[in-house]
């Protein structure tokens, strides 16, 4: 009762008509400047005022009050968009287009998880052992093995991770530099016995948990996209990988980065070192993952422009996709297989 | 008040390699001052504008070099520019109808008694400070909600240091007299019994 009375008596100023302003433009006495500062810095009335400013300091203390729940309802949102960042997934730049190899390489992701969070294990599995050419799994080793072969940094501030509109000088205050945050990313972590060169190998059944890391952080990303939760296999599996539930974000970010963002430098290296049959692989699973996808009405919207860009534009959409195979056993498993509908597509610019 | 700014710092960083617990801690932490300036400087779009605030921010994370109250002043400066073009758009000038949002806090909480009272408190509290003059109100919450030093709130708002003391100072003046006007007044509220 106390804190009704205390707190709420000047809450009748709200409840009557606010008056005209008929105040007094008054000057600000100079010697109110200090203990008017330590009203505002302290919450509390100095020594030296009046004690009717006792009710200023409690509305200002109301002001500043602890959060109440409602502020924090929308954090799962908020999380949900860091999440979406931290992977490559644009929020609301539909207009920004990714370059043309990384376009690619997206939407090979895009199969793989797409398989991986659909359930078909051994769609996953295949495609994850088989499909990823030498490039790809290079970079993925690389991520998972040594410990940053190229600074994390020089990737995200890379043209391709660079918002289209960064934010102008005059939204960003005067900012000191502080070279501690570029210290060392998480630390590597034991995922080098659970390589995938171990698994292609393996003779372990092959369930929806029984895949590799990168498997299992696409098959995150995609739930993440669509607001499902990860197989409790999968999911155990992963906490596993990433040594705690927590370093989830930082160990899957970790792994993909390097693949969903290469840098120019990695791009030219890899594809011009890499004899054009590897192509094949990427753009089959991409196309047969897609079209699985758009066929199921599961496409996310990021990878419809990849889906039109493969069958030469979105009127063709349909005739493509149908002359895909339907990966009910998962994609062929040899390399060398590519549809023959498959149009012709150069991911080097 | 060290150990509260490393680990705020440490959850900036941890933020800017991707952690989402550090975004977490980030987030937990403004979320309730943002909404409260954009409540008085945005009212009736507060909820919406601190979403594309925070978006904004994650898209500018990694870049972000600073500590907290680097941060804090980039936070309140996005969310300016948000407010600015939501006025822009709307072409009207602030106004103060925070009895939905008053009401939406309260039913949004877990309906404890003592959170509606402070949701109440609270966004009575802000209300009263909407009714002051925008640029005074604005200035108000800088300091005391978002927790702003005077030099930070005057690049913000892009006024001197000095005219940023004086105009905070008016506010309290103005607060004061609003208060004393209803000096009579100072009773018992039954109506907040009921919520």
């Amino acid at each position: 009762m106390k804190l009704l009375r205390n707190a709420k008596w000047w809450s009748s100023v709200l409840r009557r008509e606010m008056p005209p302003p008929t105040f007094r433009r008054r000057s600000v006495e100079p010697t109110d400047f200090h203990q008017l500062d330590q009203l505002v810095a302290t919450g509390t009335v100095p020594a030296g005022l009046d004690s009717d400013w006792e009710a200023v300091s409690e509305v200002l203390r109301d002001a500043k009050a602890p959060a109440v729940p409602a502020e924090l309802t929308g954090e799962t949102a908020a999380l949900s968009s860091f999440r979406r960042a931290q992977i490559g997934v644009p929020s609301r730049r539909p207009h920004q287009r990714p370059r043309m190899l990384s376009a690619f390489i997206t939407g090979k992701l895009a199969a793989l998880a797409l398989c991986t969070t659909a359930g078909v294990g051994t769609v996953a599995t295949a495609a994850y052992a088989n499909a990823l050419p030498t490039p790809i799994q290079g970079l993925a080793h690389s991520a998972i093995g040594a410990p940053a072969p190229h600074e994390s940094s020089d990737h995200a501030d890379g043209p391709v991770v660079a918002p289209a509109s960064p934010p102008p000088s005059s939204h960003r205050p005067e900012i000191t530099v502080s070279p501690t945050h570029h210290s060392e990313p998480p630390r590597p972590t034991e995922t080098h016995s659970s390589h995938p060169a171990t698994q292609t190998g393996s003779t372990e059944t092959k369930t929806s948990a029984d895949v590799g890391p990168l498997s299992l952080c696409l098959a995150y990303h995609a739930a993440v996209e669509h607001h499902t939760a990860l197989a409790a296999a999968m999911q155990a599996r992963l906490v596993t990988f990433a040594g705690g539930t927590e370093n989830i974000v930082a160990f899957c970010t970790k792994l993909l980065t390097p693949i969903l963002r290469p840098t120019a430098t990695h791009s030219e290296t890899h594809v011009s070192a890499t004899p054009t049959p590897a192509e094949h692989p990427i753009t089959t699973s991409v196309a047969v993952g897609l079209c699985n996808a758009y066929r199921h009405g599961t496409l996310p919207t990021q990878y419809i422009g990849r889906l039109n860009e493969l069958a030469g534009g979105a009127d063709h959409v349909a005739a493509f996709c149908a002359a895909m195979p339907t990966p009910t056993t998962g994609p062929e498993p040899t390399h060398s297989s590519a549809p023959p509908t498959e149009p012709p597509s150069s991911p080097v610019h | 008040m060290d150990t509260g700014a490393t680990s705020f710092e440490g959850h900036l960083v941890a933020a800017q390699f991707g952690d989402e617990t550090g975004y977490a801690m980030l987030w937990r932490e403004l979320n309730p001052p943002l909404l409260r300036y954009l409540q008085v400087a945005a009212a009736g779009a507060a909820e919406d504008l601190a979403s594309e605030t925070w978006l904004q921010v994650v898209r500018g994370l990694k870049e972000f070099r600073g500590d907290e109250a680097g941060f804090r002043s980039w936070l309140f400066t996005i969310a300016r520019h948000k407010a600015h073009d939501w006025h822009r758009q709307q072409g009207r000038r602030p106004t103060a109808p925070l009895d939905d949002v008053a009401t939406a806090a309260i039913q949004g909480t877990d309906n404890t008694e003592e959170s509606a009272i402070a949701a109440m408190g609270t966004q009575a509290a802000l209300k009263l400070i909407a009714s002051l003059p925008p640029d005074q109100a604005e200035l108000l919450i800088l300091r005391v909600v978002a927790g702003l030093e005077v030099a930070d709130v005057a690049r913000i708002v892009h006024k001197s240091p000095g005219a940023v003391r004086v105009g905070t100072h008016r506010a309290l003046h103005r607060l004061r007299q609003l208060l004393a006007d209803d000096v009579f007044e100072r009773t018992y509220a039954p109506e907040v019994v009921t919520l």
